[in-house]
């Protein structure tokens, strides 16, 4: 077996990390477990490069990344997210953007399948379910995304999330499960996709008010290096630590929070041109208004609230979107 | 590594390309620089200062600057069959 992980690595099979050979009997077993009975059977396709995403291939990466067959009622879902075209799997590879894709869970599935949804829940929960399912993602970014493997990725810095980058919310919360807001039912189980810069901390200690927690949240949020100033495009998720959920929740309903975000994260048009946020050539869809202020975001529901960390401290964590997508993409986990 | 009556396959989890014919055209049929926007922040910015420099060292530049209608996916087929009709050389950029 430690030649053929290491025929992995030289055959560039790897996302860096030693992976589970994809023995066939394995692929099988995983790939029946995800309902796709024919390895041939093509799942997605990316056609300006002339490329079919099958069965075979994706059922192989699950295998790679080490994850149980039991995990496939998540799998499916999210491999439908990951070739959905609307996601641009390719784009999210090889952008100067370094970008993830992260996933969230939700719903009954997260106590089901044993997610780590409180420690560390953003990253480095050192839970099996989270740490590959989040890593079968990343690779399925990284096998299909290169046009067969020809196409440099051009990330200028990337972020760890590229390895894995998946967090589950609670199963019970403030304001209703996640993906809610993405106009799935309230009852489901569901795995939502967003193409990812790397996570914000977002410290507030001694705020008790809702406004002061959502402030804190709006001036990181609108700091001026944020991505979105200069196109205004791209969703971001505010995964919300349990004190401050119970804190902004006590004032705010989720909507009423996030229309505070949007109204309070604003910048000075000038001030970003001035420090060379804006193009010199602004695209007309980007809206930009000399003289006035502007939001990194076009409309509020851009912004996303997700709830999970751990008890204790009073932290949350931003995760901006890549600009190149526009949306929070989700599907519901069927099975239990 | 594919063939499925290896007991120890290792299926590979790398979907290649399936291309149909093409051509590539290496050397450009009229002395003149096309160039081609890819949407990126100051990329039309960059190219307009390209095409100055290269004006003002006597070399064709058209001045049509044609771009992606989105930088974060590939160029559509309309644009890319319309590049093909090009007979300068083509340069497309840029990463900023």
């Amino acid at each position: 077996m430690l030649a053929d992980i290491e025929q992995c690595f030289e055959s560039g099979w790897s996302d860096g990390l030693p992976v589970v050979p994809p023995y066939r009997a394995l692929v099988d077993e995983m790939r029946g477990a995800m309902g796709w009975p024919d390895g041939d059977e093509v799942v997605g396709a990316i056609e300006a490069q002339r490329l079919e995403i099958t069965a075979d291939h994706l059922a192989a990466a699950a295998v790679m990344s080490g994850c149980k067959s039991e995990y496939a009622r998540v799998l499916r879902p999210l491999s439908e997210l990951l070739v959905d075209p609307e996601f641009n799997l390719s784009g999210v590879e090889v952008t100067t953007g370094g970008t993830s894709v992260m996933v969230v869970v939700s719903g009954p599935v997260v106590a089901e399948l044993g997610f780590e949804h409180e420690a560390n829940a953003v990253g480095g929960a050192n839970c099996r379910v989270n740490a590959t399912i989040g890593r079968y993602a990343q690779m399925a970014r990284l096998f299909c995304g290169r046009g067969g493997g020809v196409l440099p990725t051009h990330g200028t810095m990337g972020h760890p999330g590229r390895l894995s980058f998946l967090v589950a919310e609670h199963p019970d919360t403030q304001w209703g499960p996640f993906h809610t807001q993405v106009g799935l039912p309230a009852e489901a189980s569901a795995v939502s996709i967003m193409a990812s810069e790397g996570p914000n901390s977002v410290n507030n200690h001694y705020g008790s008010t809702a406004e002061q927690i959502l402030d804190t949240i709006a001036d990181s949020l609108g700091h001026s290096g944020f991505t979105n100033y200069y196109w205004h495009f791209g969703a971001t998720i505010i995964v919300v630590g349990p004190a401050h959920a119970e804190t902004i929740a006590a004032t705010f309903s989720r909507d009423e929070a996030r229309r505070y975000l949007f109204e309070h994260t604003l910048r000075a048009t000038d001030d970003l041109a001035a420090l060379g946020r804006i193009p010199p050539e602004p695209r007309e869809k980007s809206k930009v208004v000399p003289g006035t202020l502007r939001s990194p975001f076009d409309h509020e529901e851009q912004i996303h609230f997700l709830e999970s960390g751990a008890p204790g401290g009073r932290f949350s964590a931003i995760v901006p979107g890549w600009v190149g997508n526009y949306f929070v993409m989700a599907k519901t986990v069927e099975g239990a | 590594m594919v063939d499925k009556a290896v007991p120890d396959e290792l299926v590979n989890p790398i979907p290649r390309p399936k291309s149909g014919p093409f051509t590539v055209r290496i050397q450009p049929e009229i002395e003149q620089v096309v160039l081609f926007d890819n949407g990126k922040p100051n990329s039309m910015a960059i190219l307009r200062r390209t095409q100055q420099l290269l004006r003002e060292r006597g070399i064709d530049v058209k001045e049509e600057i044609r771009g992606k209608a989105f930088a974060g996916g590939p160029v559509d087929d309309q644009t890319l069959g319309m590049l093909a009709q090009e007979r300068g050389l083509l340069l497309c950029g840029v990463h900023d």
